[in-house]
């Protein structure tokens, strides 16, 4: 065998062109179902994984897939907000922990994630440098964002402007790093979070006061006794420092401060099913639990997926059939070689063998390549799974 | 069995037959006897489609008699399965081909060794077969041409690299079917002295068809396949 082998081989490796075609095409048949089935299974496990996680989100009637998708992985979608007398009202119950999420702003294009200290405890968020954003204008970031943004605690980060002609709120604010979190594979890596004052602050809700000494006249709008009134021009952003901070405050009835979303996290499975059902019967707000939304979700990605594989076999089935012809007519040509082999001794069945062989080093070498993109696929594209 | 047919090749009472297809004419062949000696060389010769390949064929195991006994090196061909003729053929005997019939993808020296490779040897029977490949080589005069391809080499290189691989093996048998047909006359003189040379160096029995009766003076005997019913080999 290992004489037919050889041949094999060297047949392979002196038709080199030919070689390489069937190579690509055999590569290429497997690589596109295989890394479609490995990245369907990556979206499962990393999606259930944090479904699985959550008990219970609570957010404002309207599209399920949006209140989860936003909830867990931070998608950007246009959510109605839910007043922050809510969850106070909520909480009054006791036996479930509700932690306020809103997810309105971007820093440089990352989501802010405004919220509580128990967030950062359900999760299990670790700073590995640093700490957790804990004083209004303060973040911690996810270790996505300080590692593409290359920036350590003491660093400043301004969020991005979304109304410029609202003069009512400042075109950004620079927040502080207080801290970056430890790597955990999921879509909190790539988040920005603060304590959900500061989403305030962003939305224009709360807003401070600077001294108006030296300010350009030609930038004062109005004078009164006590307050200067400037135009927006004066500042290029807003920042809460150690002399400010005292000096924010809320504007209009602070009960309708707004929230994206809330997770409950219920002290038992009774707990939770009965405030999703008492949740679900006022019918102001909605519950849902996120493992059936995602079931759902990925029972409609999976029928597409189905179809990709079923697309893959036919790819699959045609390239085998065609590789087939090749080795079929390769077989006709060495009719002269194999008849030479036969009579020098070869075993009977060495022409099958030969072409056999060939067809399996083709198959081996364009899988081992197949499999080596897949994989090269599934590390270049990390960030489709852990941020959906 | 006799002691020449031990170390060489007999042929006794065979009889082969083509079954005949439709339009063509039944074809036979019957030997009475025929023996050759280890280090023996012996002409074949006859008129086109008198049997000297089937003569040969017969010789290597690659065609089985209806009936007869058919020896090489000792062995009875004819007793064999088809799977032990060819291991013996790989073994016993070498051939050299009027096409040369050489593998193209590989090089001088793997062709010379593929004898070897089909046989399924040992890295053993390897490495020692590389070395007689070699001195081969040398002995052909085409040392220095073992790493080119057959696309690379004259015709009467290639040849040289046929004989080699006839001969790697060191057989007790050594069959020629018009090894130089395709060559010039001056070309083909040194084709047969060469091939006689070494099968004789090796004590290896020689049997070549050739329609070129100039060279006949070389073999010890000349056998006319047309006598082989009834005379035996008809010696010179």
């Amino acid at each position: 065998m290992s004489g037919i082998l050889f041949l094999a081989w060297r047949h392979a490796a002196a038709h080199r062109a030919r070689t390489s075609i069937l190579i690509a095409c055999v590569a290429l048949a497997l690589w596109v179902p295989w890394t479609a089935g490995a990245l369907a299974g990556q979206y499962d496990q990393a999606l259930r994984a944090r479904a699985d996680q959550t008990p219970l989100i609570i957010g404002a009637p309207g599209n399920r897939y949006d209140l989860t998708l936003a909830a867990l992985y931070f998608r950007p979608s246009q959510l109605e907000t839910v007043p922050y007398q809510e969850l106070e009202r909520l909480q009054e119950g006791g036996k479930v922990t509700f932690v306020p999420l809103h997810m309105r702003f971007t820093a440089r294009g990352n989501p802010i994630v405004a919220t509580s200290i128990e967030y950062v405890e359900f999760r299990g968020l670790q700073p590995v440098a640093g700490r957790h954003a804990l004083r209004l204008g303060e973040v911690a970031l996810g270790a996505e964002v300080a590692l593409a943004l290359g920036l350590r605690p003491g660093d400043a980060l301004l969020s991005d402007p979304t109304e410029l002609y609202d003069i009512s709120r400042p075109p950004a604010l620079k927040m502080r790093v207080a801290g970056v979190y430890r790597a955990t594979g999921t879509p909190d890596d790539g988040a920005v979070f603060c304590d959900v004052r500061t989403a305030w602050v962003l939305e224009g809700i709360a807003h401070g006061h600077a001294p108006a000494e030296g300010i350009d006249e030609s930038l004062v709008l109005s004078r009164a006794e006590d307050s200067v009134a400037v135009s927006g021009a004066l500042m290029e952003y807003a920042e809460v420092t150690e002399e400010n901070e005292d000096t924010f405050h809320y504007h209009g009835d602070t009960a309708l401060l707004p929230l994206s979303a809330m997770l409950a996290i219920p002290a038992s499975r009774k707990d939770g099913t009965l405030l999703k059902s008492a949740v679900n019967a006022a019918g102001d707000l909605q519950a849902v639990t996120p493992t059936a939304v995602i079931s759902d979700l990925l029972g409609v990605v999976f029928r597409i997926k189905a179809f990709f594989d079923l697309v893959g076999g036919f790819l699959l089935g045609t390239t085998a059939l065609l590789v087939s012809v090749v080795f079929l007519l390769s077989s006709r040509l060495r009719t002269a070689e194999l008849r030479t082999l036969d009579r020098i001794g070869a075993p009977r069945r060495v022409g099958g063998g030969l072409i056999g062989l060939e067809a399996v080093l083709v198959l081996l070498v364009a899988g081992a390549l197949a499999g080596g993109a897949t994989a090269a696929t599934l590390r270049l594209l990390p960030d489709l799974v852990s941020t959906f | 069995m006799t002691s020449e047919s031990a170390a060489g090749t007999l042929l006794r009472g065979v009889s082969f037959s083509y079954a005949p297809s439709a339009g063509s004419r039944p074809f036979r062949l019957d030997v009475e006897e025929l023996a050759l000696r280890a280090g023996e060389a012996a002409a074949v010769i006859g008129p086109s489609g008198s049997g000297k390949t089937t003569l040969v064929h017969l010789c290597a195991g690659i065609l089985v008699p209806s009936s007869g006994e058919i020896s090489v090196g000792g062995v009875r061909l004819d007793r064999l399965t088809d799977a032990e003729r060819r291991r013996e053929r790989a073994r016993q005997v070498g051939l050299v081909f009027q096409e040369f019939e050489l593998l193209d993808y590989l090089n001088a020296l793997e062709n010379i060794l593929v004898p070897l490779r089909v046989r399924g040897a040992s890295r053993g029977e390897l490495r020692a077969g590389r070395t007689r490949a070699t001195e081969l080589a040398e002995a052909v005069g085409i040392a220095d041409l073992l790493g080119r391809t057959p696309a690379r080499l004259s015709q009467g290189e290639r040849q040289r690299v046929a004989i080699a691989r006839a001969l790697v093996t060191e057989p007790a048998l050594v069959l020629c079917d018009e090894p130089t047909g395709n060559l010039d006359p001056d070309a083909a003189s040194g084709a047969v002295d060469l091939i006689l040379h070494e099968a004789r160096a090796r004590s290896a029995a020689l049997l070549m068809v050739t329609h070129d009766h100039g060279l006949l003076d070389r073999f010890d005997r000349v056998i006319d396949v047309t006598t082989l019913a009834g005379a035996g080999g008809k010696a010179r």
